[in-house]
């Protein structure tokens, strides 16, 4: 998939140079630097990082969902083929309303506390009507409509829930219902981070499942955010790794898993499959700790971690090298880029 | 697997702790909605769970949210009355101790909390709360302390320039060391590990559960060490306890437990470990039926609504948790019908 350069009009989103921070009391914090992606219809990009890597401040930024003190800057943002660079908030606002949808770690966060699940199924259904007399017809008949959508993601007696306040669900409930109503809005892109770290194990696993259905039904580009190797490997058409605000790696899930290029890439898949596959010998670890964004090293930020780090890492940012089917941010590869830079 | 061995020959001893029809109840419906509702009073959170803990072991106790897992151990150490049952440590019933024998007995005793940074004193230096239990049990005087604290320190693998350094000084993997080294400042015989690695990003888990291992292995530690991540229950644990709302539904050592699951919810368990492709299709593990109601007043095994061996006579008890071999317990009516591929 990656082999093939993508029709243009397949392509539902496409960032180049991205660099976002926040300002505090005692200055700037960079958070996230030169974020490129591109997220194609019907295609599950995960971004997949740990904790301060800067992958929920991505997601964040293309939705312009982040909180007043944050700075973004863009050299170039297309939406559907539209260019919204720069496009002020009013208008973004309208777009995301009608184009975008997010699902959050936490569903209580998306639905009103004192409002009945069902309003939030009309709210919908309401917004949708003007899409086509299909969605018009849809909108009248909306209880049955969202009935047989809660049927579609396990919950059996979707008449109840209708009349049911949000905090009256389970977590797990909750958040099939926050998926049948990204059903039933039907968006052009939908951001989900970390949807599943609240849930046990199987619920987990029964949600996953649900949001691969949700996927090819509804041919959206999907940005998954997630920390955990297993859940990439299960859902993801590509992954971009992050580490200390920078994509590492990017590439075909399979490809990345079979033959990871960074080392970041490969300590973190050694470490994650390690635990899963043997029992009896020592884990093989990562030295060190996440750098602090106020305090990246001067050179490549995995440097001072890195197994394989040589003089020149420690005092130059590599940029992302061009392998074919893969993009690497490691002077490693500098001699297999095939950009021709 | 040597370490089984040894734990299955340690096993031969008197164990160090024998939990006997042990039920932790909490009181339910405070405030005007126990006023009003006609709801039972009290939900039993540990349901009469007997289990031996022996001399040297890792024993894992998994379970999901909900499941007494945490529950148990807060009950080990004193920190939750027991409704009813006993708890037996080297021949003495603790769930009566009070007093001194009670300050003696926190000494032998210790726990490990899932958040470091919630769980030591934000004003304290990690001299302080190291040197803190030495003192309060005269472990040493007071111009052996710093001695002693930097032979902890080094223990748990921290430089002893840590000592004059505040919590939020450190990172999580280096919080988490130092409430290692608090648990281990007495030598105690018991640790209770209440999810110590969940809260740390990957690559400092495996650096941590090294740790653990280490520690283990030299000391001779007693550990229960609970948790919801099956994959680090596997690499650190002996035996292996499953938990489910209060019952203990299957009791094995490590490798049996994960090669001959015999209990539905194990099976369901183990099911979302095995990473699935993108496009596999890939049965149901378990039912999305509603989850036992704690608070219910279902009579039957607690996995029913869930289970996909159910059977009509499930309904009628919770099984009682009976030996399948010498080392291998199972509370299902219909075990042998399950993992038989």
């Amino acid at each position: 998939m990656t082999d093939t350069p993508a029709r243009n009009d397949d392509v539902a989103l496409r960032i180049r140079g991205l660099n976002a921070g926040f300002r505090m009391s005692d200055g700037y914090l960079p958070i996230i630097e030169d974020v490129n992606l591109e997220v194609r219809k019907g295609e599950v990009l995960g971004i997949i990082g740990e904790s301060g890597s800067g992958k929920t401040v991505t997601g964040m930024s293309i939705l312009h969902l982040l909180p007043e003190n944050a700075e973004t800057k863009w050299e170039k943002f297309d939406f559907l083929n539209r260019d919204v660079t720069g496009m002020d908030e009013e208008a973004f606002r309208a777009l995301r309303g009608n184009h975008m949808a997010v699902v959050f770690q936490d569903p209580t966060g998306a639905f009103n506390p004192a409002k009945k699940v069902g309003w939030h199924f009309h709210q919908v259904f309401e917004r949708t009507a003007v899409k086509s007399p299909d969605h018009a017809q849809r909108a009248k008949d909306w209880r049955n409509a969202a009935i047989n959508l809660m049927r579609d993601v396990g919950i059996a007696h979707g008449e109840n829930v209708l009349g049911q306040y949000p905090h009256q669900l389970s977590g797990g409930m909750l958040q099939r219902a926050l998926i049948a109503l990204v059903l039933a809005f039907e968006p052009d892109l939908i951001l989900a981070d970390e949807p599943t770290t609240n849930l046990d194990n199987i619920v987990e696993r029964q949600i996953l499942d649900l949001f691969r259905d949700l996927q090819k039904r509804l041919d959206s580009a999907f940005i998954f955010i997630t920390h955990d190797m297993t859940i990439a490997a299960t859902l993801c058409d590509r992954i971009a790794v992050m580490y200390a605000g920078r994509i590492v790696e990017l590439g075909a899930t399979r490809e990345i898993f079979d033959d990871p290029k960074h080392p970041y890439t490969q300590g973190l898949l050694a470490t994650a499959l390690a635990l899963e596959v043997k029992s009896g010998e020592r884990l093989q670890e990562i030295p060190g700790e996440l750098p602090h964004p106020g305090d990246l090293p001067p050179g490549c930020v995995f440097a001072p971690r890195c197994p394989h780090v040589f003089g020149r890492c420690e005092v130059e940012r590599p940029p992302l090298f061009d392998l074919p089917g893969r993009e690497v941010r490691c002077l490693l590869y500098e001699d297999d880029d095939v950009s021709g830079r | 697997m040597s370490l089984a061995a040894d734990a299955r020959i340690a096993g031969a001893d008197e164990p160090l702790m024998r939990i006997d029809d042990l039920t932790i109840r909490f009181k339910l419906g405070g405030g005007l909605s126990g006023i009003m509702s006609d709801g039972p009073k009290h939900l039993d959170a540990v349901d009469r769970v007997s289990l031996d803990i022996r001399k040297g072991e890792v024993l894992g106790l998994v379970g999901e949210s909900g499941s007494g897992k945490t529950t148990i151990g807060k009950a080990i150490l004193r920190l939750y009355d027991a409704h009813q049952g006993s708890i037996f440590f080297r021949g003495t019933d603790i769930t009566k101790l009070r007093g001194s024998a009670l300050k003696a007995l926190r000494r032998d005793l210790q726990m490990i909390f899932q958040d470091p940074a919630s769980s030591l004193n934000p004003r304290q230096t990690v001299r302080t709360v190291l040197a803190t239990p030495l003192l309060l049990h005269r472990v040493c005087r007071h111009d052996e302390v710093d001695r002693k604290v930097d032979e902890i320190l080094t223990q748990v693998g921290l430089s002893p320039i840590f000592r004059n350094r505040y919590p939020h000084e450190l990172s999580g993997g280096q919080l988490q060391r130092v409430a290692i080294g608090r648990a281990l400042t007495l030598s105690p015989d018991l640790i209770v590990a209440d999810e110590a690695v969940s809260k740390l990003d990957v690559s400092v888990r495996s650096q941590i559960l090294n740790l653990f291992r280490d520690i283990q292995e030299e000391l001779g530690t007693t550990i229960v060490f609970i948790t919801h991540d099956l994959h680090v229950a596997r690499y650190l644990c002996h035996r292996i306890g499953v938990m489910y709302f209060g019952k203990l539904l299957e009791l094995g050592p490590t490798n049996e437990i994960y090669e001959n699951p015999r209990h539905p919810y194990t099976e369901a368990l183990l099911g979302t470990l095995k990473p699935t492709a993108k496009d596999d299709a890939n049965a149901p593990i378990a039912e999305a039926g509603e989850a036992y109601n704690p608070t219910g007043t279902t009579v039957g095994c607690r996995y029913y609504a869930r289970c996909p061996y159910r059977v009509d006579h499930c309904q009628t008890a919770h099984p009682p948790l009976e030996n399948i071999s010498e080392e291998h317990k199972v509370a299902c009516y219909e075990w042998q019908r399950i993992g038989q591929r």
